[in-house]
């Protein structure tokens, strides 16, 4: 297969949401040929005009890499998080309409999202992209709610000491048992 | 499909019509107010959510628009009809012939099957029996039920008995389809099914309100209204392109 064909076939296999630079495509090439992952005859002619084959070795590693699960990374920075965590820290009541604002704008998303999976040339690539998203935009709904459920029940998220906070000690108890 | 949800919804005479609802149980000073000032116009074709926390007053709306319970105070209007001071008789027939209600723990029949079961409902209205069977069977098919036709409602899985309900209120076309939490016990493609079942439904002239938790149903819905203690207190804009003929960029 040649660089620029892979670079259309993963665009088209994952819903187009992800544009490749066809540089970045011959980059990854090289390193594979390097590693032993990938093959093409005529090392010394332009990577534009060779196709590649995937090695037994390539093979062995495309699998371990598909099954493997990314590592562990810090929570991304997520704008609405920040957002809604400091207009509670502001003004708890006040936090149950802009909770309800972003709410809202999410639902809106997700609406639009589901136009595009009502669409009949929605193909299934297409399909789990807005899949995946609307899972994701979900999540974020589902946090609402539950800021929304925490601010009324009064717990604060500050971490301000209160009664119904336990204290290290009682933790300590409780695991003796 | 996009023929009737392209046209302009507003001007007929909308499917459902609440005016300045409200709904207050028990006595001061326990009373709770399960509904304040609860206005809501459905249009023909249209499909609307409603979505908010547990105890915020979602049944209780669905209820007082199905004639099911009575408000305290405000109107409701279904198809024009006021159902305030109708008879019992009068508000049975609105049930029976404008209103398909899906409950949340579904309400078939044990002793009927389920294609005696959706089709029930039209032989109750005055159609024939193989016309109504014939009906049901169709609608059973668009649910994905088409080889369980004949069981009987104890041996359907949840999800099976849930799509039985749908389609019983969904069979013959026409009526304001009311439904609390309708894909609670479905998986999530199945879910979707069902939405898209009720999304075609709607672009053919079904109008329909629908209680759900599932934010991901909710966007199948031309418009999402959101009730916090009985307040509606947010809505989104309603659909301004219609579902299809929109291309993903
Ligand atoms: N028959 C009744 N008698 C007294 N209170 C009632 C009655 N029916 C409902 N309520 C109260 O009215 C409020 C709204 O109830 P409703 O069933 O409409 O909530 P909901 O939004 O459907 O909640 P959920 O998501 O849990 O189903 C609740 O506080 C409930 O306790
Ligand atoms: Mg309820």
């Amino acid at each position: 297969m040649y660089g620029q064909q892979l670079k259309s076939e993963f665009e088209s296999r994952t819903g187009s949401f992800w544009p490749l630079n066809v540089g970045q495509v011959y980059t990854s090439l090289d390193r594979l040929e390097r590693d032993g992952f990938v093959e093409s005859p005529g090392a010394d002619v332009d990577a534009k005009t060779r196709p590649y084959v995937i090695t037994a070795a390539g093979q062995v590693e495309l699998d371990f890499w598909l099954k493997d699960a990314a590592p562990p990374k810090a929570p991304p920075r997520d704008d609405l998080v920040m957002k809604v965590m400091i207009a509670v820290s502001i003004d708890p009541e006040g936090s149950v309409e802009i909770v309800q604002s972003q709410r809202r704008q999410l639902i809106e998303r997700m609406r639009t999202l589901t136009h595009v999976k009502a669409t009949p040339a929605a193909d299934t690539p297409l399909l789990l992209m807005c899949d995946a998203e609307l899972f994701r935009l979900e999540a974020s709904i589902r946090w609402l709610d539950t800021v929304d459920a925490r601010v009324r029940a009064g717990v604060s998220l500050l971490g301000a000491p209160d009664e119904t906070s336990v204290a290290p000690e009682e933790i300590a108890v409780e695991e003796q048992r | 499909m996009n023929a009737i949800s392209a046209q302009p919804k507003t001007v007929e005479t909308p499917a459902l019509e609440l005016t300045s609802v409200c709904r207050t149980y028990g006595e001061p000073p326990n009373e709770v107010r399960a509904l304040v000032d609860a206005s809501l116009s459905v249009a023909r074709g249209e499909f609307v959510a409603v979505m908010g926390p547990s105890g915020s007053g979602k049944s209780t709306l669905l209820t007082i628009a199905g004639g099911l319970e009575v408000p305290s105070t405000g109107t409701v209007r279904v198809d024009g009809q006021d159902l305030g001071g109708m008879e019992a008789a009068g508000l049975a027939d609105v049930r029976l012939r404008r209103v398909g209600y899906v409950f949340q723990d579904f309400n078939l029949l044990p002793a009927l099957s389920a294609v005696e079961n959706v089709a029930m409902v039209l032989e109750l209205a005055g159609r024939g029996r193989r016309d109504a069977t014939q009906a049901a069977i169709e609608q059973l098919g668009a649910v994905g039920l088409a080889n369980r036709l004949d069981h009987f409602p104890d041996d359907l899985s949840g999800g099976e008995q849930q799509r039985v309900a749908i389609a019983r209120a969904l069979v013959g076309g026409g009526r304001l389809l009311l439904a609390d939490e309708p894909t609670g016990a479905l998986d999530s493609v199945t879910g979707e099914s069902v939405m898209r079942t009720l999304r075609s439904a709607c672009d053919a002239g079904t109008s329909a309100v629908v209680v759900t938790h599932d934010a991901q149903l909710a966007a199948w819905a031309d418009r999402v209204v959101f009730l916090r203690d009985g307040r509606m207190v947010d809505h989104t804009e309603p659909t301004v392109p219609p579902m299809t003929g929109l291309s993903p960029s």
